[in-house]
């Protein structure tokens, strides 16, 4: 059945318009709210007082093909090349996809520390040094190839280390021995 | 605005320095109702800062004092927590727009999450949009372990610091307890052969000294180092019958040594297979009492590898590992203690390669783990590429992507190879130079137990005999580093059973718990709020009096949270907030045997289980007549295709049905349900995918079967509730609407703009079959 999940699109029958709206850097200005909201203007035509920015390749390619959207469900376009925006542009959206996408990167891993099953570690990341406990690592580290890990911790944060091999020799022994 | 019941203390305890630096501000405000400490600042870095909700206003504060924001209660119009990527975030709808007001790693979202949903119903009600107040009801969703603090997984695991290795392998033993007398003449056992292997090299030494030697003249033995055992043979005469004799001594030593082995080794076998079935049965046994929330927070493999593969691990390691390791274990004291009684300046000679051999050997097996380990996972990877473009074949050849896909095999197979190869040559390389330092120990015993015999000290026997004890002796340290990791490895097996036995059970009879043999029907929802995650509800203040032999229709979206509803009648789950009653008891109070008995449920896909349909209707009951099987399979309207069967109701349904069409299943499990004649009934969207024919006859089943019973039904096909005495609409977890179909198409409300939908659905689709004709 497919008619269950369509009901929205159903409403409005007659423009069934699905060319999706690519957007130029230079058409759009991204400022601050006096209260800190991201606001997104799209020159001579409209201002969205609230923006939400999602990466379409967060992994393989995070710095292009920017999703902006007016709410959860209401996409207005996309952003290819975020890089040709005005400086302050993008500082703007380069926080706002700071505050959406925190997965902390591991810099450098101090130790790694097993006790009853549940791995200690004490990383630096990119956003501080942090100290978490992982449970039982086959579960909890994926491996994107070719040497790529996602380590999530018992509460669920979830830690990237975009290439092990490029860890210095300390950090890397650190994971090599419990691997 | 109200404030009713202000919790203190049950969240996060504010500093007293930042309350000071509060108090000094302009602000005025009387006095603090709660704070939440964020692990996360505003600049997105980890620190300290602070959600400060006072009688007047929320406030944010850095871990330094500095206030970030400050937000008068009554200019908030709305707040939330909102989930990003690994963290979060509170989002505050004020006059003055929408505000981020503080950021949070995953670590504080449940708390956060509980403080957005409390704060924002409080407005709700603040603003008229809700009756009552909301009841401050914070759980603790971290779950330590109540002896050590440690942090645990969920509220299922036992703390694995206060279940140390140790007691694992004594709760092994522990069920051993039923064959205690057979254990220890295991244990007898093992010991005697170990004894009996320490024999054959002292008897070569007797044979060479006392018999071969004994006329040769180069062999002047030192006299005072002769064994009594020697001096008898020494006095037997002639040499030959001696000889003999010695020999045959040893054929007997073999022979008993073969008798003991054997002994042991079926006891063991015995003995292991019994331990692992009794703790594999355990394991199963209570699995079935767990809650629903158990088996959400693990996949369905993982549990099957409970029960099947950590039990064969631990079987295996018992089986061949511990006899192994114990054997081996009494052989290196034995032995150790022979070498030094014959001639502890040699022994001590003997000890030097042993840190060699067990460092070589610790690094040697490490090595090859990992790298075995990462040759293993690059072949289950090349693996799934076969997989992947085999079972895709008609695919990959209609977008003629042939030579995409045999390239991508190729570079799963050279790294697959890579690591293969790594491996090989890291055994190929170190395993000979390992044996070496082996050897290396014999020739030092060669040349200093040489040495010895020239000039007279010792007899040559003494150094064959010390010889073949070296070889025994170093033998087992080869093994220690690999032997420690399985047996680590098993421990971990047996430490995921036991988490299994020691997660905590369903229900547990408190003598609190109601029973309710003859349950009426009357289901009643009071304010109740439930979500998977009970800081994410999914189901918000359901309000609904249902009255015994009523039937419902729960309609709304996919994912408005109706199967949702369904879990919770079941008491898969219980609420996080407000009740949910039967015949006015307290569902978390009624004893789940009878509750369960009296509620029937038929699914959307109904599961069979392997066996015959006989014994498939008779599930729930097992004990039915014949009789009742088929009244039961007549009121379903499948008795009449189940007669065309040869077998009848012998028939085999096959895995999950198999061999029977959707339609036949589904009545099959209607005939279930009607034969477990339940007085609470769950129908989830029971006519779907069938023709025309035969959806009316499930529709006839079903219309006989909610018959007097409290009736909560599911369907996406709207027309199919026809029959329902009253809809119940839920949208976005809340219910919306609830009234006959009449009702709710004259309100013109979110049921008739979905019955409107479907009606156009409807008319596409009979266009479309008008066309395809």
């Amino acid at each position: 059945m497919q008619d269950k999940d369509k009901t929205e699109s159903t409403k409005a029958p007659e423009q069934d318009d699905f060319t999706q709206r690519f957007l130029e850097a230079k058409e759009l200005t991204f400022s601050r709210s006096p209260v800190g909201t991201a606001r997104l203007e799209i020159h001579n035509e409209v201002c969205h007082l609230r923006v939400i920015v999602r990466k379409l390749m967060p992994l393989s390619n995070p710095d292009k093909y920017i999703s902006l959207a007016a709410d959860e469900d209401t996409e207005i376009g996309i952003l290819v090349n975020p890089s040709e925006l005005t400086s302050e542009s993008q500082n703007i959206l380069n926080e706002e996809l700071d505050k959406r996408y925190f997965t902390p990167t591991i810099k450098k891993i101090y130790r790694v520390k097993e006790q009853f099953g549940i791995h200690e570690w004490e990383v630096e990341t990119e956003r501080g040094r942090v100290t978490f406990q992982v449970r039982g690592l086959n579960q909890n580290i994926k491996q994107a190839l070719p040497a790529r890990l996602f380590v999530t911790d018992v509460r669920g944060n979830r830690y990237d280390i975009p290439d092990y091999r490029e860890l210095d020799a300390k950090s890397f022994h650190q994971i090599q021995r419990h691997l | 605005m109200s404030t009713a019941d202000t919790p203190t203390g049950t969240l996060d305890e504010l500093p007293e320095s930042i309350e000071q630096t509060l108090k000094t501000l302009d602000i005025h405000f009387e006095k603090i109702r709660f704070a939440v400490r964020s692990d996360v600042i505003h600049t997105g870095t980890f620190g300290e800062e602070w959600f400060v909700l006072t009688d007047a206003a929320i406030f944010t504060v850095t871990g330094e004092g500095e206030v970030l924001h400050y937000i008068p209660y009554e200019s908030v119009l709305g707040i939330r927590a909102e989930s990003v990527v690994d963290a979060g975030l509170v989002v505050l709808e004020t006059h003055e727009g929408t505000i981020d007001l503080i950021r949070y790693s995953n670590s504080c979202a449940a708390k956060f999450g509980f403080v957005a949903r409390f704060i924002g119903d409080e407005i709700e009600f603040r603003d008229g949009k809700r009756d009552e107040a909301p009841v401050w009801d914070y759980k603790v969703e971290e779950h330590s372990c109540k002896t050590c603090g440690l942090l645990l997984a969920d509220e299922f695991s036992p703390c694995p610091a206060c279940t140390k290795k140790h007691r694992v392998m004594l709760r092994i033993f522990s069920y051993m307890r039923p064959y205690r007398g057979k254990a220890w003449i295991y244990t007898l056992l093992v010991i005697v052969s170990t004894l009996i292997f320490l024999f054959p090299p002292y008897f070569t030494r007797i044979l060479i000294d006392d018999i071969l030697l004994l006329n040769d003249a180069t062999a002047p033995a030192a006299d005072e180092n002769i064994t009594w055992l020697g001096q008898i043979f020494r006095s037997i005469q002639p040499a030959v019958l001696a000889l003999s004799i010695a020999i045959g001594g040893l054929l007997v030593v073999y022979l008993t040594r073969v008798l003991f082995t054997v002994l042991h080794s079926r006891l063991s076998a015995w003995l292991t297979f019994r331990i692992a079935a009794n703790i594999r049965a355990h394991v199963y046994e209570h699995l079935h009492n767990l809650s629903i929330r158990f088996f959400d927070k693990r996949t369905t493999g993982t549990v099957i590898s409970h029960i099947t593969e950590d039990s064969e691990r631990l079987q295996d390691f018992l089986l061949e590992g511990l006899s192994f390791l114990s054997v081996q274990l009494f052989l290196f004291f034995g032995i150790g203690t022979m070498l030094f009684l014959m001639n502890w300046k040699l022994a001590c000679f003997v000890l030097i390669p042993i840190p060699i051999i067990v460092m070589g050997a610790g690094w040697f097996w490490r090595k090859l783990r990992s790298l075995w380990h990462r040759a293993w996972r690059r072949r289950s990877k090349l693996f799934d590429v076969v997989n992947d473009s085999v079972s895709g074949i008609r695919v990959v050849r209609a977008f003629g992507q042939q030579t995409s896909e045999v390239s991508r095999f190729d570079t799963a197979n050279v790294d697959t190879r890579e690591y293969e190869t790594k491996a090989e040559l890291i055994w190929a390389t170190y395993y000979h130079p390992l044996l070496f330092a082996v050897q290396f120990g014999s020739l030092i015993i060669w040349y200093v137990g040489g040495l010895d015999i020239l000039t007279g000290t010792m007899t040559f026997g003494t150094l064959i005999a010390f010889h073949a004890y070296l070889t025994m002796f170093y033998e087992p340290l080869r093994y220690v580093s690999p032997l420690i990791n399985w047996a680590s490895r098993s421990m971990t097996a047996a430490e995921r059973l036991f988490e299994v036995i020691d997660s905590q059970p369903e229900q547990t009879d408190d003598g609190n718990l109601k029973d309710m043999p003859n349950i009426l029907g009357e289901v009643q929802f009071r304010n109740m709020t439930f979500g998977y995650d009970s800081h994410k509800p999914v189901l918000k203040d359901i309000n609904l009096h249902v009255k015994p032999g009523e039937m419902i229709g729960l309609v709304g979206h996919s994912g408005a949270g109706k199967s949702t509803l369904i879990n919770l009648i079941c008491r898969f789950y219980t609420p996080d907030g407000g009740k949910l009653e039967i015949d006015g008891e307290d569902i978390k109070q009624v004893n789940l045997r009878d509750l369960r008995r009296q509620i029937g449920v038929v699914l959307q896909e109904p599961y069979l289980f392997s066996g015959t349909i006989g014994e498939n209707i008779a599930y729930a009951n097992p004990d039915a007549s014949m009789e009742d099987i088929i009244t039961a399979a007549r009121a379903a309207n499948a008795h009449e295709f189940i007669v065309k069967f040869p077998d009848g109701y012998d028939t085999e349904v096959g895995e999950r049905g198999g061999s029977l069409s959707g339609g036949e299943r589904q009545r099959i499990s209607i005939a279930r349900a009607i034969l477990h004649n339940p007085r609470i009934l769950i129908l989830d969207e029971a006519t779907s995918s069938v023709d025309v024919e035969t959806e009316k006859k499930i529709q006839q089943a079903i219309d006989r079967l909610v018959q007097n019973r409290t009736t909560f039904a599911i369907a996406h096909r709207l027309s199919t509730l026809r029959n329902a005495d009253r809809l119940f609409v839920i949208e976005k977890g809340k219910g919306v609407e609830c009234g006959s179909h009449a009702e709710l198409m004259e309100k013109k409300g979110i049921y008739y703009k979905l019955v409107e939908t479907q009606r156009e659905a409807a008319n596409v689709r009979a266009e479309a079959q008008i066309l395809e004709r």
